[in-house]
């Protein structure tokens, strides 16, 4: 524990909270727009065809009904889009690759009348034969997805090899430190894993707002990257960046379905279309064929010498990116660095590819690539512990990576005490204590790669009223950026948090900042936020000094109030002519790879399975917020926490499933269900770790997504514990009763 | 998105049925809009009019009388959750009504809307089949006439009411002294796979999947007698098991409002226990407290299973028939 500063490392509570409590915080759907236009959408039925004709002319006779726009409207344009890779039409044109498509948008005056309009639009569709499973898409001779040869999109890292194949990219891996083969000796597990396509669920599905005027493009989208879509706008529809004005207003989650551009490409077009400003407001049923986790098939291979230590690792990955690559190729190349392990490997060889289907398109979510590869690599390990009589734990502890150890070549060495990490799960598990039939303990271990860029920049205003502005472009997904930006600012500036505002991003306005996910807004914005903090504060104590003519190194910040010792004042005086503000950004941080810093996936679980029933209980969880600095303790623990239940939904009972034609069937809430209030674990314990080791501001580093990777893989190893072994996810009832009932046949007398 | 429509708030309950009546389909009685409301929003139902049964006399509160438990049809889950009357004299439906969605829900919720809504597998409807419990109604003029719980599903979402009938309370028999009720639910998906209920009086059991009617075991039995193997193998895709899917498909094929409803409960069954651990755990509650010995009891496994439905499923029927038809 690091003692608390004056704003830093204490559990404020949210500034934010009352308004959203309170229904006064504004959302994309509450925004007053005059003379908006609604705009609903007609998406495919079907996952593989040809547009043989789409005829609008029964929707445009519904009262209400302004325009029905398709691809025909777009000719002028390149209307294509996709920030990795270009692969995207704004409408289907000509042809459609997933069962959600979107194929024609209808503007009308009221809700009702689009909804209304938009069923009465005729489709011919000439059905094709569809790719749903990742594996048969991925297999030489396969059809292809997509016959053109694919184009990099805005933000393709440069040197990235893109191939005709649905398994379009690939990620490898392969080093070794001892150039030699497996011995002949050497303990060898080799399996096929499964992982499904699941939904991020944030309970605000998109909404954009758009409207085109004559000076360019002005959107409020409940985006998490607003720089990103901005830039994704202007390419799309050929103007500079400065015309183009992105807006966000509160946003009811993201878990990384709001990550780079959805809806608002499409938004656009149609207000483009109309000249009048339209809003988009996605349903659950949309978005879940707007972005989705993928689906992943693996085969890895694990050897290990007769004396526990550890000697190669192989993994042959697939992840099912769908239609289109949306982050596909990020996904992919974090799932093959998970698939490592931070272990000490004399060889490892790791081919991760990504691959089109006819399946609605998959992106970012919350831990991804740890969450799909960790527990398969771990239960590896704990499957070598079990044919060598080691104990799980020991045996990690001896191949485990030290601080300043490599990963991975080429990336950021190993920045955090894993050892330390999994012996604090271990002391609260009560890891060797005896445990009745059908119960077991699990433990992982495991590091994936977050801050991904430098680019954040921040500024920081003291106003005539003596509040603090601070403009930094985090967005408040409810992970609780603007109060910990806020902390930090307060901090540094010796100020009470009252007197801090964090305001919401205007690209017009809002200094360039990335992203908001792989847990860079506390690293890495927040560390913007530090540096322009510091420097206000210089520029404060030098404008006193002139103010009252007294030395700089007399005067004291403290309290909003600047002293000689004999006399203060506020620091709203000095601003009293107008505001005095400062500049900062985290160039600072450097680093080779999409790693600033390792995000610690350490947990632990206890499970009871009902051998009748396959149900598995989650009596307790342990997870490992390896934070270097709490700015906010009471934040990384609601993080862990709210991770825990997704990790739970994820493992135990959430699993898109399509039907034989690559229709989604459980669409809504109705029929998929996500977790609720009632599987929250008994007992919860989040144990944050201060070693002030992180790059960002006071020794932190960012969290919340490493449990994704570090409790499904501890989940697994628990369930595996109690004897049941575990290949494919969700662990549901009827998986894990089918895995008892062939575990019992396996074992029984023949 | 709610589609618009009008309130009509009727003084009676013969005001109700003669509004019902008078809109002739384009209106649908609400009380509580728990399930009304989310299937209008879902576009899966459309009336111009909502006829509020919120506040009409007669159609409320709790009471025992003649060995029976009365409800009134407008009573909320939560004030039969809360009843001093139901714990003094049914606690196990108070149990089952704690169970039913969610606060909120059972907050504005209605027993006489969840039976009316039809919904396959609604925890109190369940409940209400096991214990011989009966639904009064009433239809333009006056007429009157109470209806079986039992009997009330013509098939899933859709009762034996006319369109005009309203539901106005249900009746409870009370148990025999001495006997005891539990009610135990295994849920696998969002939409729960199977409810088990048991009545200890007639020591029947009664298990209902996703899109089922209440079936009690001998009844299926009996049915699983009348039809052969391979229409059910042949008739029913897996995905049909959901009930939006099952609304959708029925109103265009008219085939599979010939499917028996056992189909589908085989179509969710992953095995046959003589002793599970669900019977298990109801013949503990069952026997807590008295002197009896508990007795075995069959019950159906629910569960769905994703992989080989019509192989998956013609193993449990071969299941089935060993077990029941031995």
């Amino acid at each position: 524990m690091i003692p608390a500063g004056t704003a830093v490392g204490r559990s404020v509570v949210r500034p934010d909270l009352a308004a959203k409590l309170s229904g006064a915080a504004v959302y994309g759907a509450d925004l007053p727009v005059a003379g908006v236009l609604h705009v609903k959408l007609l998406r495919s039925v079907v996952a593989h065809a040809r547009i043989a004709a789409v005829d609008p002319a029964a929707a445009l006779e519904v009262p209400g009904v302004v325009a029905v726009v398709t691809a025909a409207d777009l000719v002028d344009l390149d209307a294509t889009w996709g920030h990795y890779v270009r692969d995207r039409p704004i409408f289907a044109d000509g042809v459609v690759r997933f069962a959600g498509e979107i194929v024609a948008a209808v503007a009308a005056e009221t809700e009702e009348a689009a909804a209304a309009a938009v069923t009465t639009i005729e489709v011919e569709y000439d059905e094709l034969p569809a790719l749903l499973d990742v594996a048969a898409a991925a297999a030489p001779g396969a059809a292809r997805v997509h016959d053109r040869a694919p184009r990099p999109g805005f933000a393709c890292p440069p040197g990235t090899e893109l191939g005709m194949d649905n398994a379009f990219y690939h990620h490898g891996l392969q080093h070794e430190r001892v150039a030699e083969v497996d011995e002949a000796g050497a303990v060898v597990v080799q399996h096929e894993y499964i992982f499904p396509a699941v939904y991020q669920y944030a309970m605000e599905p998109h909404v954009v707002v758009a409207s085109w005027e004559p000076d360019g493009i002005s959107v409020h989208s409940s985006c998490q990257h607003p720089f990103l879509v901005r830039q994704e706008l202007a390419t799309v529809f050929g103007l500079p960046l400065e015309r183009v004005r992105v807006r966000v207003p509160f946003v009811g989650g993201g878990f990384g379905s709001k990550s780079y551009t959805k809806m608002e490409p499409v938004a656009v077009a149609v207000a483009r279309a109309v000249g009048r400003p339209v809003r988009l407001v996605n349903r659950v049923e949309d978005a879940m064929v707007t972005t989705r986790r993928h689906g992943m098939r693996c085969r890895m291979r694990t050897a290990v010498r007769p004396d526990g230590r550890f000697v190669s690792r192989q993994a042959w990955i697939w992840m099912d990116t769908g239609a289109y690559a949306d982050n596909g190729p990020t996904v992919t190349m974090v799932a093959g660095m998970a698939a490592v392990g931070p272990y000490r490997w004399d060889r490892v060889d790791i081919d991760a590819a990504c691959v089109y289907t006819h399946l609605p398109p998959s992106g970012s979510y919350r831990g991804f690539g740890a969450a799909h590869l960790q527990w398969v690599g771990e239960s590896q390990v704990d499957e070598v512990a079990a044919l060598l009589g080691i104990d799980r734990l020991e045996l990690r502890l001896r191949n485990l990576l030290d601080r300043g150890e490599t990963l991975i070549p080429g990336q950021r060495p190993l920045d955090a005490d894993l050892a330390g990490d999994l012996r604090e799960v271990a002391k609260r598990l009560d890891w060797g204590g005896a445990l009745p039939a059908w119960r077991g303990r699990g433990i992982s271990v495991g590091v994936s790669p977050a801050g991904v860029s430098a680019r954040s920049a921040a500024r920081v205003e003291l106003r005539p009223d003596g509040r603090v502005m601070v403009l930094v472009g985090s967005q408040e997904i409810g992970q609780g950026a603007r109060t910990v930006h806020a902390q930090i600012a307060a901090e540094v500036l010796g100020l009470g948090m009252e007197r801090v505002v964090v305001l919401p991003t205007d690209t017009d306005h809002t200094p360039y900042d990335r992203s908001t996910g792989a847990s860079r807004s506390t690293t890495v914005a927040g560390l913007a936020v530090q540096r322009a903090s510091e420097r206000l504060r210089t520029a404060l104590l030098a404008a006193a000094a002139e103010h009252g003519g007294v030395p700089v190194d007399e005067l004291t910040l403290r309290d909003g109030r600047i002293s000689t010792g004999k006399r203060s004042w506020d620091i709203a005086e000095l601003a009293a002519a107008g505001p005095i503000g400062a500049d900062g950004d985290a160039s600072e941080l450097t680093g080779a790879g999409p790693a600033l810093f390792w995000e610690v996936c350490v947990a632990g679980a206890e499970v009871s399975v009902d051998p009748e029933t396959g149900l598995v209980e989650v009596p307790r969880v342990v997870t490992v917020a390896d934070v270097g600095r709490a700015v906010n303790p009471s934040l990384v623990e609601r993080q862990d926490e709210g991770c825990t239940l997704q990790v739970i939904g994820n493992a135990f009972f959430e699993e898109m499933r399509f039907s034989e034609d690559g229709v989604l069937l459980n669409d809504s809430l109705l029929d998929y269900r996500v977790p609720t209030l009632t599987d929250v674990p008994a007992e919860m314990i989040c144990v944050i770790v201060e070693n002030g080791d992180g790059p960002g501001p006071f020794g932190a580093k960012g969290c919340g997504e490493g449990v994704f990777g570090g409790l499904t893989a501890a989940l697994v190893s628990a369930v595996t514990d109690a004897g049941v072994p575990v290949r494919e996810l969700p662990m549901s009832p009827d998986r894990v009763w089918r895995w008892i009932q062939q575990t019992t046949s396996d074992t029984a007398p023949g | 998105m709610l589609p618009a429509f009008t309130i009509r708030r009727p003084e009676s309950i013969a005001d109700a049925c003669d509004l019902l009546a008078e809109y002739d389909g384009d209106a649908v009685a609400y009380a509580g809009g728990t399930e009304l409301v989310v299937a209008m929003k879902l576009g899966l139902a459309d009336y111009p009019v909502l006829v509020d049964l919120k506040g009409v006399p007669g159609l409320a509160g709790i009471a025992v009388a003649g060995g029976a438990l009365r409800i009134g049809a407008t009573a909320t889950h939560q004030q039969i959750e809360r009843s001093s009357e139901v714990a003094a004299v049914l606690p196990a439906l108070a149990a089952v009504e704690r169970q039913v969605a969610n606060p909120r829900v059972r907050t504005s919720g209605t027993i006489g809307g969840n039976l009316a809504f039809g919904e396959p597998h609604s925890d109190p409807a369940t409940f209400l089949v096991a214990t011989n419990g009966w639904v009064s109604c009433q239809a333009p003029g006056g007429a009157t006439r109470t209806v079986p719980a039992a009997d009330l599903l013509a098939e899933p979402f859709q009762t034996v009411l006319a369109p005009d009938e309203l539901i106005v309370g249900i009746e409870v028999p009370l148990p025999p002294p001495g006997s005891a009720l539990a009610h135990r639910r295994f849920v696998l998906a969002e939409r729960p796979a199977a409810i088990a209920s048991v009545a200890d009086a007639q020591n029947r059991a009664l298990v209902r999947g996703a899109a089922l009617h209440p079936v009690l075991a001998d009844r299926a039995v009996a049915l699983l007698r009348l039809a052969p193997l391979e229409q059910y193998v042949a008739d029913v895709p897996v995905e049909q098991v959901r009930p939006r899917r099952w609304v959708e498909a029925a109103a265009t094929d008219p085939q599979l409002h010939q499917v028996p409803p056992i189909v589908l409960l085989l179509n969710q069954a992953q095995r046959v226990h003589r002793r599970s651990a669900l019977a298990e755990r109801l013949v503990h509650v069952r026997g807590a407290g008295q002197d009896q010995p508990a007795q075995p009891l069959r019950l159906l496994r629910g569960c769905l299973d994703r992989h080989d439905p019509a192989e998956v499923m013609a193993e449990q029927v071969r299941l089935l028939q060993a077990e029941f038809l031995e």
